[in-house]
């Protein structure tokens, strides 16, 4: 069970990552970044993602990096985000686990 | 030339459909395993696309329209239901009707086709509603086979999200037509505050191995071609590449050559820099670049593995009757083998008896040999039973589960075709009579499941098979009662549960007082003993009231060559069976106790019954004072053949007696000795009926 400070620090995904959603991600991201200095993402609740996602996951940790915030990903991987990243080149096989995936981000 | 490949195509078809069946039975207990539904998809695809190639149209008709059905299965688009697996059963048997009748087209099957074809039009959703024009594309596609490997650059503009196009959906249709690696360039993806994530800033290169064309991969990309850049080259020499890597690297060479040891070569090792790591320090390439050549490396390795893998299981087909041919020949050549072996024991010359020994131990080998050639493991005909089980439970509203052990115990051949009938015989009464309905378990305290088993196992020359169910097991006061009934007992004869189980293998004798379509007519059972008898085999019954039946078969390995005990009577020679032969005494004269309807011995205290084959045959011969008794065991019977001479094992190749002696009794077969003499072979299973009918009549009396 996790107190109520760290589960504010956590940021959950929605359900849904797809391109039709990625503004709406984005301002949520930026929002987020402006407030907390340890970056915590979670994947878990995510039914569908699609390439949009996975850019913009690239793209926070780029703004994450830039302001010299840590960034994470942590919890549980669920199959559409784990197929879009093996599917789409981003890593041979994803990763169950958050954790893990997050080293597939890497930095350029 | 073109029909021996027609042929061919007919023989893998027939596997691939039997093993369609497996899976699709697997997959209705497990309807989420996505590797069990791919491997549905990829057996009638493959019969689609090879039935297309040799011109059964029909058949590639139907299997295209169930194979539509199962793509979107594989899509998770249409459900994974009973009526769905039912269908496809039913699509499988058609198609192996189709099969059996040939390239013609079958009229009295296209009505049923048709049939079969609406039915699947109907799990598709109206627009994905084919027609049969579309089998064409599949005979063109499937000529090209022969694998390349291509390199894919994909460079989309940033707009395309905006045409509604999803790259990954792109990249998917690709990833299906072969060995698929995929690097993704995302560098040009600035931090999220610059970034439109309405924008695709991303790019790829893919390596694929295909045996699709360059159009076909063209093909993919038809759509987003002005929004994109696509480069797509042949990589010509691949396979040189893949036997490149086999190629030893130097500190290998210097190892093996004893140079240096296994340490120093670690140390240098470690202490080196990967060439990769050097170049991305001196900046000639980006770590990206060295990503996709380490991809690059990595496809070609599991490549290689999958040629290797390939290789290693690389098999020839062998038409089954150029095999019995060989073992008939290895036959001959084993009898001939005997013949010089006694001839050269007689010249008594030591450089003769050596080749002849070594003769012998060659053609002893490559009698092993060409007999394990037609060894196959029962574990497939196993597996044909699931569907039967799976269907008449159904049938009959019950619910019941089979299980199986010991598949890859081998047995000849001809011996798994015989066993076919004797054990559809069985598993029907376990389904019919054996297992009750669920409820009436229930009610028992069983389980709603009955369960039937099958096991086999090598024991000694013999397999012995065991079909086992749960049920309600064999009752005895009914078999009594119907015995009687028909004469078959004395209403005073005391005689035990075991042997008033054996009953039940009498011609027409069933106690079942409904005679439904699937049994109760009281054949079953007499044709699986007359079955298993023609093998050489003996069938036992185990019946526990309340709890279950065990059906028991022993069954010889092969039908070419027995192991058997040599015997001589008067001037002739007979083989018994050496899996049967329990023991060998001598029958002194006043031991034995004759009356006119029974002969009887003491062995060791026991009143064993004994057969004379002097006088069973009507041999003359003059009578001895000591002769021999072979204790022989069949069907749970202890019984004496009693005969002139013991001359010791032998092992030698059966030949059939033909249509002359067919009916026989009491001799299954014969052989040719060392000397050129005949031996027949004695039906133990035969003698050992006749004895017990003399006992029952001794008892009566």
């Amino acid at each position: 069970m996790q107190d109520k400070q760290s589960q504010e620090k956590i940021f959950f995904f929605d359900s849904f990552c797809t391109i039709e959603q990625a503004q709406d991600l984005k301002v949520k991201l930026m929002d987020y970044l402006e407030v907390h200095e340890r970056i915590c993402c979670d994947c878990s609740r995510i039914k569908r993602a699609d390439l949009s996602f996975i850019q913009i996951l690239y793209a926070f940790k780029r703004e994450c990096k830039k302001r010299g915030k840590e960034f994470h990903l942590t919890g549980f991987v669920p199959p559409s985000v784990r197929e879009a990243f093996s599917l789409g080149g981003f890593c041979n096989a994803a990763p169950e686990n958050g954790e893990e995936l997050e080293h597939f981000l890497y930095d350029f | 030339m073109i029909d021996k490949f027609v042929e061919t195509f007919r023989e893998e078809s027939y596997e691939l459909l039997g093993e369609l069946e497996n899976q699709l039975l697997m997959l209705e207990k497990n309807p989420e395993d996505k590797e069990i539904i791919s491997a549905v998809f990829r057996l009638m695809h493959t019969i689609k696309g090879s039935a297309a190639m040799f011109g059964f149209d029909q058949i590639s008709s139907l299997a295209h329209q169930v194979e539509s059905v199962l793509d979107l299965m594989r899509e998770g688009r249409v459900k994974i239901n009973r009526k769905l697996i039912d269908g496809t059963l039913k699509a499988r048997d058609l198609l192996i009707k189709m099969l059996d009748t040939g390239q013609h087209f079958v009229e009295s099957l296209e009505e049923e086709a048709k049939e079969a074809i609406d039915l699947f039009k109907n799990f598709l959703p109206h627009t994905e509603t084919s027609t049969t024009e579309d089998v064409k594309v599949g005979r063109e596609t499937s000529e090209s086979l022969a694998e390349a490997t291509y390199r894919i650059k994909f460079i989309p503009q940033k707009e395309i999200f905006l045409t509604g196009t999803k790259p990954l959906h792109l990249l998917k249709e690709l990833s299906e037509l072969g060995e698929y690696t995929c690097v993704a360039y995302p560098e040009r993806i600035p931090p999220l505050k610059e970034f439109n994530p309405e924008e695709c800033l991303t790019w790829w290169e893919i390596i694929l191995t295909t045996a699709k064309d360059l159009n076909t991969l063209k093909d993919i990309f038809i759509f987003v071609e002005p929004k994109a850049k696509v480069e797509i080259t042949a990589i010509e020499n691949f396979s040189n590449l893949i036997l490149e890597l086999k190629d030893k690297r130097l500190g290998e060479i210097l190892l093996d050559k004893g140079v240096i040891n296994e340490e120093t070569l670690k140390n240098v090792i470690r202490s080196q820099k990967k060439i990769g790591q050097i170049l991305v320090e001196e900046s000639i390439v980006t770590e990206q670049e060295l990503k996709s050549a380490l991809e690059e490396q990595q496809h070609v390795r599991k490549l290689r593995e999958k040629q290797e893998s390939t290789q290693v299981s690389a098999t020839i087909r062998v038409s089954s009757e150029k095999l019995d041919d060989l073992v008939d020949l290895v036959g001959e050549l084993v009898t001939i083998q005997a013949r010089l072996s006694q001839s050269v024991m007689n010249l008594e010359n030591s450089n003769l008896t050596f080749i002849s020994e070594q003769i012998e131990h060659l053609i002893s080998e490559l009698r092993d040999t060409s007999m394990s050639l037609r060894m196959l493991p029962i574990g497939t005909t196993f597996s044909k039973f699931n569907r039967l089980v799976r269907d008449l439970s159904a049938n009959l509203g019950k619910e019941i589960s089979m299980q199986t052990e010991g598949g890859e115990t081998e047995l000849d051949k001809t011996v798994i075709e015989k066993l076919n009938d004797p054990l559809v015989h069985i598993i029907r009464n376990c389904i019919d009579h054996g297992i009750e309905t669920p409820e009436v378990r229930e009610k028992k305290g069983k389980s709603r499941k009955g369960l039937i088993k099958l096991s086999a196992l090598h024991s000694g020359g013999q397999v012995i098979i065991i079909i086992e169910d749960d049920g309600e097991g064999l009752n005895t006061d009914k078999i009594r009662e119907k015995a009687i009934r028909k004469g078959l007992l004395n209403s005073e004869a005391e005689i035990s549960d075991e042997q008033l189980q054996q009953f039940i293998f009498m011609p027409g004798f069933s106690t079942t007082e409904n005679v439904t379509s699937v049994s109760g007519r009281g054949v079953g059972m007499d044709v699986v003993k007359k079955e298993i008898d023609s093998l050489r085999g003996s069938v036992s019954i185990q019946s526990i009231k309340g709890k279950g039946t065990k059906v028991i078969l022993s069954i010889p390995l092969t039908l070419a060559i027995i192991e058997g005990l040599l015997t001589k009577v008067g001037e002739d020679y007979f083989v018994l069976p050496l899996s049967a032969v329990e023991e060998c005494v001598e029958l002194i004269e006043k031991e034995n106790t004759r009356s006119s309807t029974r002969s009887l011995v003491n062995i060791r205290g026991e009143a064993l019954p004994y057969l004379r084959l002097k006088e069973l045959f009507e041999i003359p011969s003059p009578k001895t004072k000591i002769e021999q008794i072979v204790v022989v065991k069949a069907r749970d019977f202890r019984l004496g053949i009693v005969v002139d001479q013991v001359l010791g094992d032998y092992q030698t190749v059966i030949k059939s007696l033909g249509k002359m002696f067919k009916k026989a009794e009491g001799i299954s077969g014969a052989t040719i000795l060392g000397d050129g003499s005949l031996a027949l072979i004695v039906d133990i299973n035969k003698l050992s009926e006749i004895a017990i009918k003399q006992e029952q009549k001794s008892h009566g009396q």
